[in-house]
């Protein structure tokens, strides 16, 4: 700065060189700033709000399909297949595509596929979608013929996708235990509820990329969730038993004209369920059955049991030592207690029978006599034990627990009729589980219905099933002694005797209840019986049900015949030889 | 580098040609470079309508763009930058020139809207990029040459007009073409100018509403095209025609949140390799950053600008000379303004114009005016203040008269 400069000159110039320096500075902040407002920004769209962009640039830039995960199959205790799942497609359409040709498109799906026409041409007319349903579950060769038709008309906007089809190939084959799905493919009914996740898998999904415009991007980055396959299930059922017990017991529900019936054949070992049929029964292949049709009965109903309870009765009071097969009982023509007259299914006068007697003429008043030599708490105690009034462990949805009142409630009466079969509900499954117990030494095992899963193709067995003893091996084996009795020429059921075989059974004849009223129906019964074979070395335990027959019915009568057929049969096939024992000579009469 | 304190008015060129160079600005702005080089390769290398098949053909026309812009960047560095001013004039005239040609048929051509393109044998050359630094030489010019003659050293009133005047012929040629952005980036230049020379506050506000004035007729009176009040809108509310003027802010929005903390790695962001958002390797380049580099990544290039307009900024200060000064501070307003207004629109904070990200977007002559105003703030700080002893006056003084020839 030259001296000369005159001082205001000076002074005005040193000023702006400040107001310069004060700019830069103001120029700083202003960067830093505008810098700190991007930050800012960057952070709140990446940081914080970035989920929801990330959401929106996956639906902006994709579309989407569902990859069907293949449900589990369900098979026989062999590998046979119960319960499949079969490749098939839905005809699914583009309506942006097909609106202009709609009516031409859907004369070649009515005729190929036997589409409904007007339907047909609305759904090919959806305004405002790009997706459309046209079929589902068509069999895949179906498709490819109704697809073929359709380019070969030049016409186009129909695509399929996967849509597999749950297939039964044995129709009505175990039908209630497996159950079925419905039209989106889940389990609403037997195995196929109960183990519907597990069987289910999770379907996967693809994720395409799609241009601005829609199509989608080939070879452009896709995400694509593998589906799991569902996880199959193989049963304890033997399909070629259960075809057998499920033809015979339909016959014999037709024959008799009963309301229902129900079989099932358990190994006495392992409380496997090998048979479990149900009359009538649907076809799960066909779409046209009620939903009630698809319930079990085998877990899912209650009915009073009758005397097949005895065998229960006798065990408990011979495992607390207070009755052998040869105990003498002397019973009245008739009993009066708490006001109500029980009496036997026969008239008779004071007759003296063995404890095998009674078991063997069925005969209520000497059961009741000789239960009362237990007290309430006792008798609930071997009826909870044995399995009643509570789960049996099966593990599948809906199952019953049965009616069994607590023994605070009991009268007198209560007490006598429980003993025989009456004033008690069971569900099938409970009693024949019970006198499995008795058939195996005395040991209750829980039954199961799965056997092992199907992982992969390897098979994962199922865990073991738990067991109790409910009363001794002698108690047992006493009462399987009574139990001989009833299929001799004397007992009450020789049609259940198996030629060449030792059968120990139990007839039941139980006056039913209606369910309406609550109160016993005359001439209307629930007829059952239970056996195992061969009585000294047990294989299977099996349990007839039939209700309602017309007529009354027996029993011996009714059910045994049915036993016979279906115990022979599993005998047979699984080449149990008869073990040549004679029968005891056990005095019923004294 | 004390060899420099009292340094020969002619130093022999070639000797410690490193010596005084401003290694925070050339790290940073070839930070920038690499990374542009990366994100520009990306967003192209799937989109085969543009690349025609080869992947890598935009990343090879980027290095050879950046290659040439640095050879030139190079030759104005390592020129002395009293030697730039004596070009000035032939610069800024170069530049009206290139704006004028445009208009001239089989020449100029438009792209996207904009009549801002020159042909020249196999190039596309935008002279408005050139325009920018013609400007900043010539307003520094103006300035420095008026302040200096009166031996001042602040500007007078009557030096306003003939600097205005300097600034207002490009930009009448560039509202021609028209192009909205570069006009933006010539205002804010010529506003930081202005402020730096010391005009006073009250000229500086009537600017301002002079400014706002036009502004305000320019649109009652339909001087805007559609398609810029479009945008302007759009920017204020994207979601009002998700398809058209406000696709773009919206797939820029997209893109960038959709890459999160870290982002989805380069090469791999759904919405860039898709080719969602449109002309993403030049003007939205910064949301393939987003994308794919995520929070942090973007947030480094912020902060690499942040590097570059500090430094510009430090030289300025440290400027010996008036020109050196108001060329540095007009420089770091192009890049700053540049930055903010393509940062602000991929971000959805500043309404959308075609401006590109300063050494990081795809564009030949952005790049290369780009890289030579970078080449001009190297030359400045190599002369200047890197070596300015504590006291101010005498020495500044007497380089400034010295800088006069």
């Amino acid at each position: 700065m030259s001296p000369r400069r005159p001082r205001g000159e000076a002074a005005r110039l040193a000023h702006g060189r400040r107001t310069s320096a004060r700019r830069l500075r103001v120029c700083f902040v202003l960067i830093a700033v505008v810098l700190s407002l991007f930050a800012g920004r960057l952070f709140q769209l990446q940081g914080i709000d970035s989920g929801a962009y990330a959401a929106r640039a996956v639906a902006e830039g994709t579309s989407s399909v569902v990859l069907n995960a293949a449900r589990g199959e369900i098979t026989d205790r062999n590998g046979a297949p119960l319960a499949t799942s079969v490749d098939a497609v839905a005809i699914t359409a583009d309506p942006k595509m097909t609106a202009s040709s709609a009516t031409e498109i859907a004369e070649v799906l009515v005729q190929q596929l036997g589409l409904d026409y007007f339907r047909t041409v609305e759904r090919l007319r959806k305004p405002g979608s790009r997706f459309a349903y046209l079929a589902r579950k068509v069999p895949t060769y179906d498709a490819d013929e109704a697809m073929a038709a359709l380019e070969k008309a030049g016409l186009a906007g129909v695509f399929t996708e996967r849509d597999p089809l749950r297939a039964y190939p044995g129709d009505e084959v175990a039908a209630n235990v497996l159950g079925v799905v419905d039209a989106k493919g889940e389990g609403v009914a037997g195995l196929e509820r109960s183990f519907d996740s597990m069987l289910a898998g999770k379907d996967g999904r693809a994720t395409y990329e799609t241009s601005p415009s829609g199509e989608r991007i080939p070879l452009a980055d896709s995400t694509v969730t593998e589906p799991r396959a569902g996880v199959g299930l193989r049963t304890t059922i033997d399909r070629d038993l259960q075809w057998y017990a499920d033809r015979r017991l339909a016959q014999a529900v037709k024959e008799s004209k009963s309301d229902w019936g129900v079989a099932i054949t358990l190994d006495t070992k392992t409380s496997q369920v090998v048979q479990m049929s149900q009359a009538p029964t649907f076809n799960p292949n066909d779409r046209d059955f009620t939903i009630d049709s698809t319930k079990a009965l085998a877990w899912q109903s209650v009915y009073e049991p009758g005397s097949v309870q005895k065998v229960v009765t006798m065990a408990a009071l011979a495992d607390q030592g207070k009755i052998t097969p040869s105990t003498r009982i002397k019973i009245p023509s008739e009993m009066e207690i708490d006001d109500f007259t029980i009496g036997d299914y026969w008239d008779h006068g004071t007759i003296k029978l063995t404890a095998a007697g009674v078991i063997a003429k069925s005969s209520n008043l000497g059961t009741i006599l000789a239960a009362q030599q237990m007290d309430d708490d006792e008798m609930y105690g071997y009826l909870r034990r044995f399995g009643f009034g509570g789960r049996t462990g099966l593990g599948l949805n809906g199952e019953t627990k049965g009616l069994l009142a607590k023994p605070s409630t009991w009268s007198r009466a209560n007490h006598a009729t429980i003993a025989f079969g009456q004033g008690i509900s069971v569900s099938p499954i409970q009693m024949v589980t019970a006198v499995g117990a008795i058939a195996n030494g005395g040991t209750y095992v829980e039954p199961s219905l799965v056997n092992g899963y199907l992982r992969d193709g390897t098979v994962e067995p199922a865990g073991a099933p738990e067991q109790r003893r409910v009363v001794s091996k002698k108690a047992a084996s006493m009462v399987t002694q009574m139990m001989e009795t009833v299929t001799q020429e004397d007992g009450s059921a020789p049609q259940a005797a198996i030629p060449g075989y030792q059968v120990a059974g139990k007839t039941g004849t139980a006056w039913r209840v209606d369910p309406d009223t609550g109160r016993y129906v005359r001439g209307e019964n629930t007829v059952s019986f239970v056996g195992f074979a061969p009585a000294d070395k047990p294989r299977f335990v099996t349990y007839v049900v039939l209700d309602n027959p017309a007529g009354g019915g027996s029993g011996g009568g009714t059910a045994g015949p049915v036993f016979r057929d279906i115990m022979s049969t599993a005998l047979q096939t699984y080449g149990v030889a008869p073990t040549g024992a004679k029968a005891p000579d056990t005095p019923t009469e004294w | 580098m004390s060899a420099l304190v009292t340094p020969p008015p002619r130093r022999p060129r070639g000797l410690r040609a490193w010596a005084g160079t401003d290694w925070w600005l050339i790290g940073a702005v070839g930070a920038l470079l690499v990374v542009g080089s990366l994100l520009v390769w990306s967003a192209t290398q799937s989109r085969e309508d543009l690349t025609g098949g080869d992947g890598t053909a935009y990343l090879q026309r980027h290095g050879v763009n950046i290659a040439i812009g640095a050879v030139l960047g190079w030759l104005v560095a390592r020129t002395d930058h009293r030697q730039i001013r004596l070009w000035a004039p032939i610069i800024y005239t170069g530049s009206i020139v290139g704006l004028l040609c445009v208009f001239i048929p089989g020449v100029g051509a438009t792209i996207n809207g904009s009549h801002s393109w020159l042909l020249l044998g196999g190039l596309s050359l935008q002279p408005a990029e050139f325009a920018k630094l013609g400007v900043v030489c010539g307003m520094a010019l103006v300035l420095a040459e008026r302040t200096e003659a009166g031996l001042r050293t602040g500007m007078k009133d009557s030096d306003l007009l003939p600097v205005l005047g300097i600034a207002a012929v490009p930009a009448l040629l560039i509202l021609g073409q028209p192009d909205l952005g570069t006009l933006m980036v010539m205002t804010a230049i010529v506003v930081g100018v202005l402020a730096m020379a010391g005009t006073r506050r009250r000229w500086m506000l009537a600017l301002a509403a002079g400014a706002v004035t036009v502004v305000a007729v320019a649109i009652t009176t339909g001087v805007l095209k559609e398609y810029q009040l479009l945008r302007f809108q759009a920017f204020t509310d994207p979601s009002l025609d998700p398809r058209g003027a406000g696709y773009n802010t919206i797939q820029a929005r997209i893109a960038i949140g959709n890459g999160g903390v870290t982002g989805q790695g380069l090469f791999h962001g759904s919405q860039t390799q898709a080719g969602f958002v449109p002309e993403q390797h030049t003007d939205f380049v910064f949301t393939v950053a987003g994308e794919e580099l995520g929070l942090l990544g973007a947030g480094a290039i912020i902060v690499l600008v942040a590097i570059v307009l500090w430094r510009a900024l430090l030289i300025a200060r440290r400027s010996a000379d008036l020109f050196g000064q108001l060329a540095a501070v007009g420089v770091c307003c192009w890049f700053g303004f540049q930055a903010f207004q393509n940062i602000g629109m991929c971000l959805g904070i500043m309404p959308v114009t075609g401006v590109p990200l300063p050494l990081v977007s795809y564009g030949g002559t952005s790049m290369f005016a780009t890289l030579m105003a970078v080449g001009l703030l190297l030359s400045i700080h190599r002369r200047s203040g890197a070596v300015r002893p504590s006291g101010s006056g005498p020495v500044v003084r007497t380089r400034l008269e010295r800088s006069r020839f």
